[in-house]
C-alpha cells in the first residue's frame, strides 16, 4: 500500500513537471475583450504570469509598472494602437520581446512592425498552441541569454580570481628570489634573477647555509610561465627547505632530489623541468652537484682565461674531498668539481639558450665569448653586465626568465694594493665606519690629507644624501663601494634603488648651490665642488655611480 | 657618535656638540633643541670637540639657527676645529650663521648683545 502511494505520487511530480509554467511574465494587449480574457485564461495555465490591456495606452501604463519579459499586442485598437505603444517603449528598451497579432488586412502594417523590431507574428484567429510555441521559443532564448550573462560574469570572476593569483605568485616569487649580491662569509653569490611582477617567471634560485662553511645552492626552471609554474616552484622550495632542514650537515644534492621526487613524484619533476642542486664547501673548495634536466655550469679561470664546461665532462669525484665527505647512495648521479680565487663559476638555466640573434640560438661558445669580452675587473656584475650585453648586442626572448648565477671566493671586503672594496646592507643604516675606512685608506695610499677628507665627505654625501633616495623602499638593498686608487681616486658605488640622474651642476655654480641658506639640498652640489667628475649609468637594474677625483698634490685645498 | 651636553650661562644657552654629526645622528640633535627651546632662545654652539660634519648636519643646524632667528632669538658657532671647520668653510656658513673662532668671542658678542 504504501509503496503505491509513493509511486502515486512521483508520477503526480511527474505530471506537473511536464507543465511546469513558463517563468516568463507576458503582457497581452488586446481590445476585444472575450478573446483577450479566454486567450489569457488559457495562457496562464502555460505561463507564471500574464497581464492584461485593453488599449496601446493602457498597455504602456502596464508596460512601465510590470516590465514583463514578453509582450503580445493586436495592431488596431482604440486610443492608441499596438505599433504606437510599441514605438513608445522603444525609445527606451530595445531588448523585450514583442509578438504582434494582425489580421489579414492588416498588412500595410507589417513593414513598420520590422521596423520596430518585432520578435514574432501571429494571424487572427490566434490559435493558443502557436501562441504557447513562440512563447516557449522566446523564454528559452531568454533562459540561454540569462545563462550567458551568468557564465560571463562567472568568467570575469574567474578572470579577477586569475589576475589575483598572478599578482600573489609574482608576489611570491619575488620573496623566493635572493639578493642580486650575497656576500657570506667565504663566497659572494651574484644573480640576475629578473621578475616581472606581472608574468611570473619559470626560474628561481636560492641559497641556503647548511654550516658556517657549506650552502647547498639550487637552481632551477619550470616551463610553466603561469600560476601553476609559481605554484609549483614553491612547492619545490618549501620540500627542498624542509628536507634540507631535516638533514642539514649531512645533506647531499643526490639525496636531496630522491626525496624531492619521492614526495612530488617523478612525473612531475623529471618530465618538464630542470633542476641543479649544488653543495658547495667554501672551506675545501669544492662543489658536489646533481641535476634533473641540462642546467649547466662552467668555470672561468681568470688567469689562463679559458672556460670549463663543467656539465660536459664526467669529473670523477676527487679523492681528496671525497675522504672528507662519503658519497651518499642515491639514484641522482653526483659529480664534483673544485674552485679557488682565480676560478669564476657560473650556473646557468637552459632557458638561456632561448636568446636568439637572426635566428641564431644562443649557444655555449656565445656564451663563453662574451664573459671573456667582459672586460670590467668587477666580475660580481658579470650577470647583469652579461644581460646588458645580450640586449645591446640585439639578443632576444620570448620569455622573461634569466638565470644567470656566478659565485666565487668573496675578496669583496678587503683592500687589495690600491684597490679598497666593501659591501654593506643598505645606506639606510649608519654607514659612518666606511667614510671613516676610505678617509683612511686614501691617507695610507697617497699621504693626502686633503684628498683623504675630501674623499670622506664625498662619500658621506653620495651615501647618504643622494643613493639613499633611491633606496627608500629597499632596506635589505646590498650596497657595493669600491676605492680605486691609481692615477686617480675612483669611487664606483653599485647599488639596486630606482634609477636617478645626476641633475646639471656646473662646478663653478656648485658653489653658490652650497652658500644658499636652504636647509637641504647641499649634498650634490658638495660632491660637485669637490671632485673632478661624477658619471652614473645603469647595468640592468643596477645603478652603478662613479666619482672622480685627480691626484693633484699641488692642487690647493677647497677648504 | 655624538654627544650634546647643555649649559645655562645666565640666559645662554651652550650647547657642546661633540664627536660626529651626520645623517645618522642629526635628528637626535633637533630633537634637543625641542626641550632648549623652551629654557632659552640664545645659543652658543660649541663645536670645538665636533670631529665630523656632513651636509645633513649643516643642514640640521641652519634649521635650529632659523627657528631661533624666528623666536627673535640668537645662535652662532663657537671654535670650529677639526673637518667640522672645513666642511663650514667650504659651504661659506658664515653668509648665514655667526661663526666665531673661539668661545670667548662668541659669548662677549652674546653678553654684549643683552646689555
Amino acid at each position: 500500500m504504501k509503496n503505491s502511494k509513493l509511486h502515486k505520487r512521483q508520477d503526480m511530480s511527474k505530471v506537473k513537471k511536464n507543465f511546469e509554467k513558463l517563468p516568463i511574465d507576458v503582457l497581452f494587449v488586446e481590445d476585444e475583450e472575450m478573446m483577450r480574457d479566454s486567450i489569457a485564461e488559457i495562457m496562464r495555465r502555460r505561463v507564471n504570469n500574464v497581464l492584461v490591456a485593453g488599449n496601446g495606452h493602457i498597455g504602456l501604463e502596464m508596460y512601465k509598472k510590470h516590465h514583463p519579459h514578453v509582450i503580445i499586442t493586436d495592431i488596431r485598437m482604440p486610443i492608441m494602437t499596438g505599433l504606437e505603444m510599441l514605438e513608445k517603449i522603444r525609445e527606451f528598451d530595445e531588448n523585450i520581446k514583442v509578438i504582434v497579432v494582425s489580421a489579414h488586412n492588416d498588412v500595410q502594417y507589417f513593414q513598420q512592425a520590422i521596423n520596430l523590431g518585432v520578435d514574432g507574428f501571429l494571424l487572427k484567429p490566434i490559435n493558443v498552441n502557436n501562441v504557447i510555441k513562440q512563447i516557449s521559443k522566446i523564454t528559452r532564448q531568454l533562459v540561454y541569454k540569462q545563462k550567458a550573462l551568468e557564465f560571463e560574469d562567472k568568467i570575469q570572476k574567474f578572470n579577477e580570481l586569475i589576475f589575483q593569483n598572478k599578482t600573489r605568485a609574482s608576489a611570491m616569487q619575488i620573496s623566493m628570489a635572493p639578493s642580486w649580491l650575497l656576500p657570506e662569509k667565504k663566497l659572494l653569490f651574484s644573480s640576475n634573477y629578473i621578475v616581472d611582477e606581472s608574468t611570473p617567471s619559470g626560474d628561481f634560485f636560492d641559497i641556503i647555509p647548511i654550516s658556517e662553511t657549506r650552502y647547498i645552492a639550487y637552481m632551477g626552471h619550470f616551463p610553466h610561465q603561469d600560476i601553476k609554474g609559481t605554484l609549483f616552484m614553491l612547492t619545490i622550495k618549501i620540500t627542498m627547505d624542509t628536507i634540507i632542514k631535516n638533514e642539514l650537515e649531512m645533506a647531499s644534492p643526490g639525496v636531496i632530489l630522491d626525496r624531492l621526487v619521492k614526495i612530488l613524484g617523478s612525473d612531475n619533476l623529471t618530465d618538464s623541468m630542470e633542476l641543479l642542486v649544488c653543495l658547495i664547501d667554501s672551506d675545501f673548495e669544492f662543489v658536489r652537484y646533481a641535476k634533473i634536466g641540462s642546467v649547466n655550469i662552467l668555470q672561468y679561470d681568470l688567469e689562463t682565461k679559458t672556460f670549463c664546461d663543467l656539465s660536459k665532462s664526467q669529473n670523477q669525484l676527487n679523492s681528496e674531498s671525497s675522504d672528507e665527505l662519503e658519497k651518499p647512495m642515491s639514484t641522482f648521479e653526483e659529480l664534483e668539481f673544485s674552485f679557488d680565487e682565480q676560478k669564476l663559476n657560473f650556473l646557468y638555466s637552459c632557458e638561456l639558450q632561448n636568446y636568439q640573434l637572426n635566428e641564431k640560438k644562443l649557444g655555449l661558445d656565445e656564451i663563453k665569448q662574451m664573459i671573456s669580452d667582459i672586460e670590467d675587473p668587477n666580475f660580481f656584475l658579470i650577470p647583469y653586465i652579461f644581460r646588458e650585453k645580450l640586449i645591446k648586442d640585439g639578443y632576444q626572448s620570448l620569455t622573461s626568465d634569466f638565470s644567470f648565477v656566478l659565485f666565487r671566493t668573496n675578496n669583496l671586503i678587503k683592500s687589495v694594493d690600491n684597490r679598497f672594496l666593501v659591501t654593506f646592507k643598505s645606506v639606510l643604516t649608519n654607514t659612518a665606519h666606511i667614510r671613516r675606512q676610505c678617509e683612511k685608506f686614501v691617507l695610507e695610499k697617497t699621504g693626502l690629507d686633503d684628498l683623504a677628507f675630501e674623499v670622506e665627505l664625498v662619500i658621506a654625501e653620495i651615501l647618504t644624501n643622494v643613493i639613499v633616495h633611491g633606496l627608500k623602499n629597499k632596506p635589505d638593498t646590498m650596497v657595493v663601494l669600491s676605492l680605486e686608487i691609481t692615477d686617480n681616486v675612483i669611487i664606483s658605488i653599485w647599488d639596486k634603488g630606482i634609477e636617478w640622474i645626476i641633475p646639471a651642476i656646473k662646478k663653478e655654480d656648485a658653489f653658490d648651490l652650497v652658500a644658499n641658506d636652504a636647509t637641504s639640498g647641499r649634498g650634490l652640489p658638495i660632491i660637485v665642488t669637490l671632485s673632478d667628475g661624477i658619471t652614473r649609468k645603469r647595468i640592468d637594474s643596477i645603478n652603478q655611480t662613479r666619482i672622480i677625483f685627480t691626484i693633484d698634490s699641488d692642487k690647493e685645498s677647497l677648504c | 657618535m655624538l654627544d650634546i651636553i647643555f649649559n645655562l650661562n645666565e640666559d645662554i644657552g651652550i650647547v657642546k656638540i661633540s664627536g660626529e654629526l651626520d645623517a645618522s645622528n642629526s635628528k637626535d640633535l633637533r630633537k634637543a633643541f625641542d626641550d632648549y627651546f623652551l629654557r632659552t632662545n640664545r645659543f652658543i654652539l660649541d663645536f670645538s670637540d665636533l670631529q665630523f660634519m656632513d651636509s645633513t648636519g649643516l643642514g640640521t643646524i641652519i634649521r635650529i639657527f632659523k627657528v631661533t632667528e624666528q623666536k627673535n632669538g640668537y645662535l652662532c658657532i663657537a671654535n670650529p676645529r677639526h673637518k667640522a671647520a672645513r666642511v663650514l668653510k667650504m659651504t661659506q656658513a658664515h653668509k648665514v650663521i655667526n661663526i666665531f673662532e673661539t668661545f670667548e668671542e662668541a659669548l662677549s658678542k652674546l653678553q654684549g648683545k643683552s646689555e
